[in-house]
Formats: structure tokens, sequence, C-alpha cells
């Protein structure tokens, strides 16, 4: 922030004025967009780790490269998570009925925020923990498939350890989902209810 | 010196394989070439040449040894560095910065060895032909270089030249730049007198303490798990230059109590576990006693030396180095994501075609008895797996 | 054989020569034994040294197995250094039973040892110890070299030694004995034609004294008138010639 004081009232005062100024809307979707988009890159990532291992491994021991797919199909699915997640958020994001610029009175605002902030958060979980859940399964696949090219026997062992890895996207997606559970966009205003 | 920085580092981890994910799983893979325990254990069994080379079809040298009618020794290492040299040149290939430099300067050591062939057989007045096929491969760089080095007359004149402008070109230039540099300094006369005067030796075992110690540099700036490695592997390298060339210098000019200080403390590199009080008291040692006590204070050395001391058995300083080289270097393949194992699959290389020729040179010679001292590589059996 | 005229004189000299033969015969017969028991001495000691190289041959090649092994491949670094020799092979002579036998020595130039350094990095214990294994083996060459000369000097030497001896014992003496039993046997062969003709003679002669005593008897000659006969008238005056001296 500029140290020059912005006198104007429709100045913003900082990145906290951003974040609260934010739409729920945008948060949703942006939520759906990180919880897509990091997953993907975990998933990525993790292809690249494991794959140009994978392709150099098999030069000398052919036999690896159909057996070590499933290390970038354990990757794979860090992407799919994000997937999964990405739909059920979308599926949750929902228009106000109402057709005027101006939210309703007696709009819900607290469950209009919470679900945007819910929906942020739950796209971040998912996000985050593919990311490292993609690039834990990379290296571990990375690896996998360098053993498995000296000795086979190797390979049940390293792919335990994947799974353990791939675990931690789904931790992510089981808490994303948790979270987003509770996350309802109102979609009309409640306001009669309140006089009572 | 100027180290070459590398332009960008080896890559973490998560990023290593990005970059040097197929040359590093290419030579993952090559690994497995190695010779298994069953392999020297038939190796060892065999009565002729014919039976060594009968077992080798079984191996990974099967192709190489197809195309080739060696029965000797010799020609078995004559095929097998061939087949190392190609491997390396293919992964070579792979490579990208800054794993391509790092596999350069490996093949710097060939080149000293190469040059200075050259440089000495051009001082012979040999044939540049004879010269080149004497060469070792790995250590190849532009031919035409190659062939210009004993052109130069032999006088003062034609080996200022000869630094000038075709030295200083090859990789391998600035080495010799620092140890003209450094000759000059305490010896009178130019880079003639120095390059006839100096033994061969010397000046080889010069250029190998700079190219160490450059290629010391160079890992320390790449960083991470390749600095962590390499970086040991050449600190123990620099050390046991450093003891051999101390105790190899017993009844040699260098053990004169004017070349201790003058010569022979110039070719203990400049850095290692030794480096700098044991390096200290290393140059004042005059015979194997005070060696013994000078390495003392290094446990690690200390039982190597014990070896060597207690004459027990016929195991000899060499081999306890070599056993712990391939220690080292095995373990270098215990952890991903690093150069070090470039380096040590040359190395390994080089042990087992060390050994191949022990062994056939054994069967040839009906040394059965001596057959086994060898140190295996990747064996199931070696005494740091006991 | 024949045409050795059968004298005395002849026979004498074949006695003179069968003699010098057989003086000759017995000496070069000693040194033929001489030269046996030295061929037999260098015949076991060029079995033993051969023996003995056989094991220091191998042991040398492969201590030098175990250098390369240690110090890499350094005969070019080896072959790359100063070519002058530090030892060399003198040549001397030794005399048994007259027959000159080389000998070989070695001796140091004086030539400094280059190469000293060799296997600085690594190795280099090794390549001492190869260097003073092939410089017993060296020793060993040289002495077995000279060895092997002398044996077959010897060899040549006395191959014509026992040459000689049999020419003698079955060619030379044999020939002389032969010329002289023939020499004897013609001389007694001449001896009892003489006897013989003197036989042969002697009858011839008693004959005629008889004749003649019979011839006495028949003309009776007055006594004392045998004796009256002119002695000189047998001798016919001519029949002499005066001698002169």
């Amino acid at each position: 922030m500029s140290s020059a004081q912005c006198a104007s009232e429709y100045c913003n005062q900082g990145w906290s004025e951003v974040l609260t100024h934010m739409s729920p809307y945008g948060y949703a979707s942006f939520g759906v967009a990180f919880g897509l988009g990091l997953s993907v890159i975990g998933a990525a990532w993790g292809i690249w780790l494991t794959g140009s291992s994978l392709v150099g491994a098999a030069i000398k021991a052919p036999r690896i490269r159909s057996k070590n797919l499933i290390s970038v199909i354990f990757c794979e699915a860090t992407a799919i998570y994000g997937v999964i997640m990405a739909i059920i958020l979308t599926n949750k994001i929902k228009a106000p009925e109402t057709s005027g610029y101006y939210l309703e009175d007696g709009w819900d605002y607290n469950g209009y925020y919470y679900a945007g902030y819910g929906m942020f958060s739950a796209g971040l979980s998912v996000g985050l923990t593919n990311i490292a859940s993609g690039i834990s399964v990379g290296i571990a696949g990375s690896s996998c498939a360098i053993a498995d090219a000296q000795d086979s026997s190797l390979f049940v062992k390293i792919l335990i350890v994947e799974i353990f890895a791939s675990a931690l996207g789904i931790f992510g997606i089981i808490v994303g989902i948790i979270q987003s559970n509770a996350c309802e966009f109102p979609t009309f205003a409640i306001s009669n209810n309140y006089n009572n | 010196m100027a180290t070459p920085h590398p332009t960008r580092g080896t890559g973490d981890l998560t990023t290593f394989n990005i970059q040097h994910g197929f040359a590093e799983a290419l030579l993952r893979g090559m690994r497995s070439s190695f010779l298994k325990d069953a392999d020297y254990h038939h190796l060892t069994q065999c009565e002729t040449l014919d039976d060594v080379k009968l077992n080798l079809t079984e191996t990974d040298y099967a192709d190489v040894l197809a195309d080739s009618n060696a029965m000797s020794p010799a020609a078995f290492q004559k095929v097998a560095v061939e087949k190392l040299v190609c491997e390396f040149q293919y992964l070579r290939t792979q490579t990208v910065e800054p794993l391509s430099t790092f596999m350069d300067f490996i093949t710097f050591e060939y080149m000293i060895e190469n040059v200075m062939l050259l440089l000495k057989g051009a001082l012979g007045g040999r044939d540049i032909n004879e010269l080149l096929e004497q060469c070792h491969p790995l250590g190849m760089f532009k031919e035409s270089t190659m062939r210009s080095i004993p052109t130069f007359e032999n006088s003062a004149r034609g080996y200022q030249d000869l630094y000038q402008t075709v030295l200083v070109d090859t990789p391998v230039g600035p080495y010799f730049a620092q140890f003209l540099m450094e000759s000059a300094s305490s010896r009178s006369g130019g880079s003639y007198n120095v390059l006839a005067e100096v033994e061969i030796e010397i000046i080889k075992s010069s250029l190998i303490k700079y190219w160490l110690e450059d290629f010391y540099n160079f890992t320390m700036k790449l960083g991470g798990h390749t600095a962590e490695i390499m970086g040991e592997l050449l600190r123990v390298r620099a050390d046991s230059n450093a003891i051999n060339i101390t105790l190899n210098s017993f009844g040699t000019a260098l053990n004169e109590p004017a070349m201790r200080t003058s010569d022979r403390k110039r070719l203990y590199p400049g850095f290692g576990h030794l480096y700098p009080a044991g390096i200290a008291n290393l140059s004042d040692v005059t015979d194997e006693e005070e060696l013994g006590r000078a390495l003392e204070p290094f446990p690690q050395y200390a039982a190597v030396w014990n070896i060597h001391a207690s004459g027990h058995g016929d195991k000899t300083i060499d081999d306890a180095f070599y056993e712990r080289d391939v220690q080292m270097l095995e373990l270098a393949f215990e952890s991903q994501f690093h150069f070090a194992s470039f380096y040590a699959y040359v190395k390994l290389k080089e042990q087992e075609i060390r050994n191949l020729v022990w062994v056939s040179e054994c069967i040839l010679q009906q040394q059965k008895d001596e057959i086994q001292n060898f140190v295996q590589v990747f064996s199931q059996n070696a005494p740091w797996r006991k | 054989m024949a045409e050795v005229p059968p004298t005395r004189m002849n026979q004498q000299v074949f006695k003179l020569k069968l003699k010098a033969a057989q003086g000759g015969h017995r000496l070069l017969k000693k040194k033929a034994d001489a030269l046996k028991v030295k061929f037999r001495d260098y015949a076991k000691s060029i079995a033993e040294t051969k023996s003995g190289m056989a094991n220091d041959a191998s042991g040398a090649y492969f201590s030098l197995t175990q250098a390369e092994y240690a110090a890499g491949n350094f005969k070019q670094k080896v072959s790359e250094g100063s070519m002058t020799a530090r030892i060399r092979v003198g040549a001397g002579v030794d005399n048994v039973a007259g027959v000159k036998l080389p000998v070989f020595s070695k001796y140091e130039t004086g030539a400094s040892a280059d190469n000293q350094s060799l296997g600085l990095v690594g190795g280099g214990k090794k390549i001492v110890a190869v260097r003073e294994k092939f410089t017993n083996l060296l020793e060993m060459l040289i002495k077995l070299a000279s060895l092997q000369t002398s044996f077959q000097t010897l060899d040549e030497a006395m191959k014509v030694t026992n040459r000689r001896v049999n020419a003698l014992e079955n060619v030379t003496i044999p020939k002389i004995e032969d010329t002289l039993a023939y020499i004897g046997r013609e001389l007694d062969e001449l001896e009892r034609e003489d006897f013989t003709r003197l036989k042969l003679v002697q009858g011839k002669k008693e004959e005629e004294q008889k004749a003649e005593a019979k011839r006495k008897a028949l003309l009776p000659i007055a006594p004392g008138k045998e004796n009256e006969a002119d002695i000189t008238a047998e001798y016919d005056a001519g029949d002499d010639t005066d001698v002169v001296f």
C-alpha cells in the first residue's frame, strides 16, 4: 500500500478491503477455479516427475512401462479429485432469483458470505492438498519406476508409499466436501421470517 | 580459477525431474547392466578365456562382444571401455545444463591424461596416429586440436606457441595456465622448461589437483543434493589422493626435504576432510610411521591405514581405497535427484572393467588363488552389506 | 695300404704313428669326459633356472596385472619415458678344458631411474614391486642366456671332440694297426721267402758237394795231389776288377 492516504471514500483501504468487498459469488467461483486448477497443476507436476523417470527407466527395462502407468494414474487421480470438487462446488453456486440490481431487503447475508467463504476455502483445501498429493505421488512414482527397473519386487512396496501419498488428496477432498456441505447460497430473501 | 558458474541450479526434490529426470532414469536403468554376483561367480570359475567370453555373452556385454573377436584381457578391456564411452556419450547427449557441464567435468580427468600423453609423446618424437590410438576415448576432444599438440617444434618458442594457441583452447587449458603460472613463480625459465623438466606424473598430479578443486567448486555452486553427495565423494577422493601421493613419494625425489614443501605440498588438493589441518601434517611426514601418526586424528583414514600398516592378508592400501570408493559410489545410487550418480556410474564401470581384466588375467596366467581379490560392484556379499 | 711299402722303416714310422694316435685318443677322451661333466652341470643348472624362471616370470607378469589393477594402464607412460637403458649385458669368456665359453653378465649403466613417481595418486607401491620383480627376472634371464649359450657352445665342442675320439678310435688307429699288421705280414713273408731260397741254395750246394765228392771218389787222385790244383785256377782274374776306392 502506498503511504499516501487516499482521501476519497471509494478508495480501498488495503487488501482487507478487497477481500471483504469481493462478492461471495466471486469467492465461490474462485474456490472452484483454485480447487480444479491447483489439483490439475499437482497432477500435471506429478505426471511430469513420474513420466520423465518412467520414460528414462523404460529404455533399459521396457517391462516397467505399462506397470508403472499406475503411478501416472495415481497422479491423474488428484486431477479427478479436483474435477469432482469443482463439479460439486459449481452445483452449489446458485444465482439469486431476484432480478433487480440490488439484493432484496432481508437477504440472508450471513448465509451468503458463509457460502462464499466456505466454498472458496473448500476449493483451496482440495487444491492445496491435491497439489501436495500430486507432487508427492510424482516423486514416489518416479522412484517407483527407477526401483522397478532394478528390482521388480520393489514395485508393490513403493506402490504402497504411493497410495499413502495419494491418500493425502483424499483427505483434502473429504474435508472439502464437508466444508462445502454447509454452504448454501440463498436464492431469495428471508426477511419475512425476520419480522416475526 | 574461473570455475564456470552453473547457469541454473539442479533443482530439488520437486523440480529436478523437470530437466534431468529422463537422463537420471536412463542412468538408473543402466545400473542394471553391472555384472551381478552370479556373473562374477561364473566368470571366476572359468578355465579359459573362451569360457570367459561365453559367460560374458550372457551379460550386458553380449552385443559388443558379438561384434568383436576379442580374446585377450586387453581386448576385453578395450571393448568394455568403448562400451562405457558409448553409453556415456549417449547419456551426455540426453542432458541439459548444468548436468551437461557436470558430465564434461567427468571427462576432464581423462583429457588431462590424454594431453599429457600427447605432450610427452611429442617430446619423444612419436607418431601422432600412434599416440591418438593410446588416448583414453573418454578424454577425446576436437581431433584437430589433439592433432596439433605434437606438431609444435621441440623448442622453448615452440612450446610457447603450443601453449598460447592450442592448450588454451582445450577444455583443460585453464589448469595448464594455473600450473604454468605456479611453476613459473618458483622456477626460472619459460613453459618449455617446465614441461620438459618436470616429471609427467607430477604435472599430471598437479593438473588433477586443479581439476578436483575446480570440480568441487562447481559442485558446491550447484548446491542441493548434488553438493551434498558429490561434495562428499570429491572430498574423499581429494583425501585419498593426498594420502596416496604422500605414501608413494617415499623413496623418490619428492620426499627430499627441499621438495617436500615446494613440490609435494603443492600436489595436495585444497579441500577435503584432511584440509587444512591434516594436509599441514601430511606435508611434513617423511616415512610411513609418521604418515600413520598424521592420519590418526581421522578415524576413517586411520582404519584404511591400519589395513596397510598391519600388512596382514594380501590387502594393500590400494585395495582398501578401492573398496571404500566402491562403497561410497554405491551410496550415490541410494539417493535420487542429484548428479553424483553420473560420476559414480563412470567410476563404478571403471571398477567393473578393472575387475573383468583382473579375472581374465588371472585365468590367463593360471593364478586361481588370487582370482577373488577384486572389489565387486553392487555385490550382495560386500563387507558393508553384511 | 698297398701304397705303403712294407719296409722296416715304414714299420718303425707307423709304430710311432700308432703311439701318437693312442696318446691323442687318450687325451681327447679325457677332454670329452671333462666336457661331459661340465655339460651335465650346465644342463642341470639350466633346468633349475628354467623351472625357477617359470615361477618368477608368472609372478612378475602377475604383479604387473596387480599394478595395472591398482594404478591403471601405465605402459604408455613407461614407453614415453627416456629410453636409456639402466642395465646392459656384458660378454666375458670362460675356459673349460680348452673350450672358450661366452659368459654374459649385467652391469648398470648408471643412467638415472626415471618414472620414479609413477602411480603417484595410486598404485605406486605396486609399481615398485613390479619393478623389483622384473629386475630379478631380467637377472635370471641373463643368467639363463649365459648358460644356454655356453650349453650350446659346449655341445658343439663336445661333438667335435667326440667325433675326433671316435675317428681316432674307429678309423685312424685301426688303419695304422692294419698297416702295421700288413707290414709285419709282408716282412714275415719276405723272411720266409729268403729262408726257402737259402734252403734251396743250401740243398743245391749240398748236392753239388755230393756230386763232387762222388766224382772225386771215382777219379782217384794221387794223394797230396789234391791240393796241387791251382787254387787260383778257379778264380778268373778277369772276373774281378780292381776295386778302386
